[in-house]
């Protein structure tokens, strides 16, 4: 009886052997046994690194090339063949064998030192390739490059120095190093150095602040030596930043009106002070009020500086003062900086100086008497707005007479008038005027004057010029023989004239409507004449 | 283009309108073309000087001011009556009626139409001078009048308020900008020309004020009642000879 699903014939087939059936059996397990014994593994993977990646010529201190392996069979003897081939397209290799200590592994190599024939005495790429020969073999299981250069970097700041080194000279051989920017050569080019006695060439170029930035070519011939590749490569200049060195206040402490004085120093980040520019200050008041101050670079003090005058109504109190980041910028585009010291100073009330004329000698019972007063502030600016008051002390009234003040624009000073009265006695006056405002700045001042209080005169003689106009003095004899002959008449002439008196009655003229109505018409004639 | 003089002072009896009409006759004899206006509104002389009488005058300065008439209609030519030869002079008088005197006070008239007039005056006669008499004192129409000229001649005799007054009109002049020149009328007979140059000199020199002759008291002058121009009738005169020096002397002013 078969299988339903099988027919007959072959049920006949199925019939196999006992002999056969272990045989069967055993290849089966043979084969499970097979499979067992030889492990399944992941794909190997290579990686090539080498560092640094970029370097000067000359082959010391050299590449640190690593090789590294993972899902290597633990193990299992590896061996490669490392090939180097630099810009002229010579070759130099290195080998590597190791036995895999687990699952992954890594070598390093030095290039050039490790490698036959290697070298770093060219500009350009140098292309590294793996290949691994055992346990199997491939051409390449991991590559990669190294850039090779004249200069230490790619790309520079200005004030930073360019390091330049070259292999392969002659010993001693006196080699040019050109660097150009914009086909023009750079200040202090073309140079010429020796080399050492290894042939090695070494070379430092100090960009400065001013530079042009962009694109720079450094080039080196030798004297006798012709390399393979040329030394030649390029590289980028870009502008610099820089840092504040600490900011000076002049005053530590300033009264309201005088003006603060700000100094400070600034570098370059690759060295060397900034002696170009501008810069903007941060000037805060205790209540977080901010001033911005420019700051200009002296070329005499060679140091940046800024004014500021503190204003009359300002807090009192501690102030500070920094550089407001990347506000300076020099000459050449160079700026910065990314943040400032501070520095501080203390801010008081305004000492205002109070000067004052008051009249001396003879003062007429009833007459006005002017009071000028003359008030400045600490930084000599005159005093304009506030509360000024004048007190007349005579003798034996010592509180005195006070008399406010007003400002005269037009004189600039404060101005006032005292009549004197039948009460005031002659003697030495007391005259204090005092000042303040609402800020609290303030000040005061007084003098003295001998007074002698007089009473009025009908046209007042406190000027009195006397004119000598005629004489007439003959002897008795004389004097009757001239009157026979020519009776001439002696006269004396005294004119008072009262200058003051004058000047006032002039004044009340001047003071009416009318004369300031005839003199704008004069002016206004003289105007459309002019024109 | 015509220069406009004015002769003030501060108080009355100086000789001012004395000085007025000879000052401008010395002129008008010098070649001058002078035109002369009488504007003591309040007690105007200069007509009686140039022997003009009421009847003779169709239109006054009053009239001018009111705008009732143009200056030329309000001008007399003087040449035929006075029997000058060389140059010229006209009159414009004053009225001398009070009431039309205190409507043109009580008007009162502008600086601009005041010049306006004085200088169609210049241009219809091509004068070279106008000579303005004021009435003394300080007052809106002395003012004006000031506010007019091109020079202010100060008349001043030795005498205390003469001088008070003096140097406040000179301040004024000053103040207004106009160039003022001092002349000290009626200097005291008893004084030597050389004493009475220097109290003159002195005074100007207080004053600070160009001083621009002096006159002597002259019974000859004070005989003619101001009838008459007295350098026309007196001409060898001593006094007349000194208001030549004094024309000659506002000639020189620019």
């Amino acid at each position: 009886m078969g299988l339903p699903w099988i027919p007959a014939r072959q049920w006949t087939l199925g019939i196999i052997s006992r002999k056969t059936k272990t045989l069967i059996l055993v290849l089966v397990a043979s084969l499970f046994l097979a499979v067992g014994l030889v492990p399944v593994h992941a794909a190997t993977q290579y990686a090539l690194s080498l560092n640094p990646g970029r370097t000067q010529e000359q082959s010391s201190p050299g590449v640190t090339v690593t090789l590294t392996v993972t899902g290597a069979s633990s193990g299992q003897p590896y061996s490669f063949l490392l090939l180097v081939t630099d810009p002229s397209g010579a070759k130099s290799n290195a080998t590597r064998s190791t036995i895999a200590p687990g699952s992954a592994f890594s070598f390093q190599l030095n290039y050039p030192s490790d490698f036959s024939r290697g070298s770093i005495k060219y500009v350009g790429q140098y292309n590294v390739n793996v290949a691994q020969t055992t346990p199997s073999v491939s051409a390449s299981v991991a590559s990669g490059h190294l850039d090779v250069g004249l200069t230490d970097k790619s790309t520079y700041e200005r004030t930073y120095p360019v390091s330049i080194k070259a292999d392969a000279y002659s010993s001693n051989e006196t080699v040019r190093i050109d660097i150009t920017h914009a086909s023009l050569s750079a200040p202090d080019f073309p140079a010429f150095v020796n080399a050492d006695p290894s042939g090695n060439v070494f070379f430092s170029w100090l960009t400065t602040p001013d530079l042009p930035i962009g694109n720079y070519n450094v080039t080196i011939t030798g004297g006798s030596t012709v390399k393979a590749v040329r030394d030649s490569q390029s590289f980028l200049l870009d502008l610099t930043g820089v840092t504040i060195r600490g900011i000076n206040v002049a005053q530590s402490s300033l009264m309201r009106s005088q003006t603060a004085r700000f100094s400070f120093s600034a570098d370059y980040l690759g060295g060397g002070p900034v002696q170009s520019g501008f810069a903007t200050l941060l000037v805060t008041q205790p209540d977080f009020t901010i001033q911005q101050v420019p700051a200009t670079y002296n070329a005499t003090s060679a140091r940046f500086e800024a004014g500021y005058r503190i204003p009359l109504v300002s807090m009192n109190g501690s102030w500070t003062a920094l550089v407001k980041a990347n506000s300076l910028q020099d000459s050449y585009g160079n700026s910065g900086p990314d943040s400032s010291p501070s520095a501080d100073f203390i801010v008081t009330p305004a000492s205002l100086s109070v000067d004052l004329n008051f009249t001396r000698g003879d003062i007429v019972i009833g007459n006005v008497v002017a009071i000028y007063s003359n008030i400045t502030t600490p930084d000599g600016s005159s005093f304009a707005a506030g509360t000024v008051s004048a007190f007349v002390s005579p003798p034996g009234r010592p509180i005195g007479n006070q008399v406010n003040l007003l400002y005269d624009s037009s004189q600039r000073k404060w101005v006032g008038s005292y009549t004197v009265s039948t009460n005031d006695p002659s003697g030495v006056w007391l005259v204090k005027v005092s000042a303040s405002d609402p800020y609290g700045n303030s000040g005061s001042g007084s003098t003295s004057s001998i007074v002698t209080v007089v009473a009025p005169v009908s046209q007042g003689s406190t000027l009195t010029l006397w004119f000598l106009t005629a004489f007439g003095a003959i002897a008795a004899g004389l004097l009757v023989g001239l009157f026979l002959l020519r009776r001439k008449r002696t006269f004396q002439h005294h004119l008072q004239v009262d200058l003051q008196a004058v000047s006032e009655e002039a004044s009340k003229v001047k003071n009416q409507e009318f004369f300031q109505s005839i003199k704008e018409q004069i002016e206004k004639q003289r105007e459309s004449k002019g024109s | 283009m015509v220069r406009t003089i004015t002769v003030h002072s501060f108080k009355g009896g100086t000789g001012k309108s004395t000085i007025t009409a000879n000052l401008a006759t010395a002129l008008a004899a010098r070649g001058r073309r002078v035109g002369v206006m009488d504007m003591d509104l309040e007690g105007p002389g200069l007509h009686v000087i140039f022997n003009i009488t009421p009847e003779e005058v169709k239109h006054t300065l009053n009239d001018v001011l009111l705008d009732a008439v143009s200056p030329d209609e309000a001008v007399i030519p003087m040449n035929g009556r006075l029997g000058l030869e060389a140059g010229s002079l006209y009159f414009s008088p004053a009225s001398v009626r009070v009431d039309e005197m205190l409507r043109t006070l009580r008007t009162g008239f502008e600086l601009e139409s005041f010049s306006r007039a004085i200088a169609k005056l210049g241009t219809s006669f091509k004068l070279d001078y106008v000579m303005i008499d004021t009435h003394p004192g300080i007052e809106n129409d002395t003012l004006l009048v000031m506010g007019v000229c091109d020079h202010l001649v100060i008349v001043s005799r030795i005498d205390q308020q003469d001088i008070f007054g003096t140097g406040v009109v000179v301040d004024i002049a000053r103040t207004l900008e106009k160039p003022a020149h001092l002349v000290v009328n009626m200097v005291p007979k008893g004084l030597k020309a050389s004493d009475a140059s220097k109290l003159v000199k002195g005074i100007g020199h207080h004053f600070k004020v160009d001083v621009a002759g002096w006159l002597p008291f002259s019974d000859a002058v004070q005989s003619s009642l101001s009838k008459s121009v007295f350098i026309l009738t007196n001409p060898r005169d001593a006094v007349a000879s000194r208001f030549q020096d004094l024309a000659k002397q506002l000639e020189s002013y620019n």
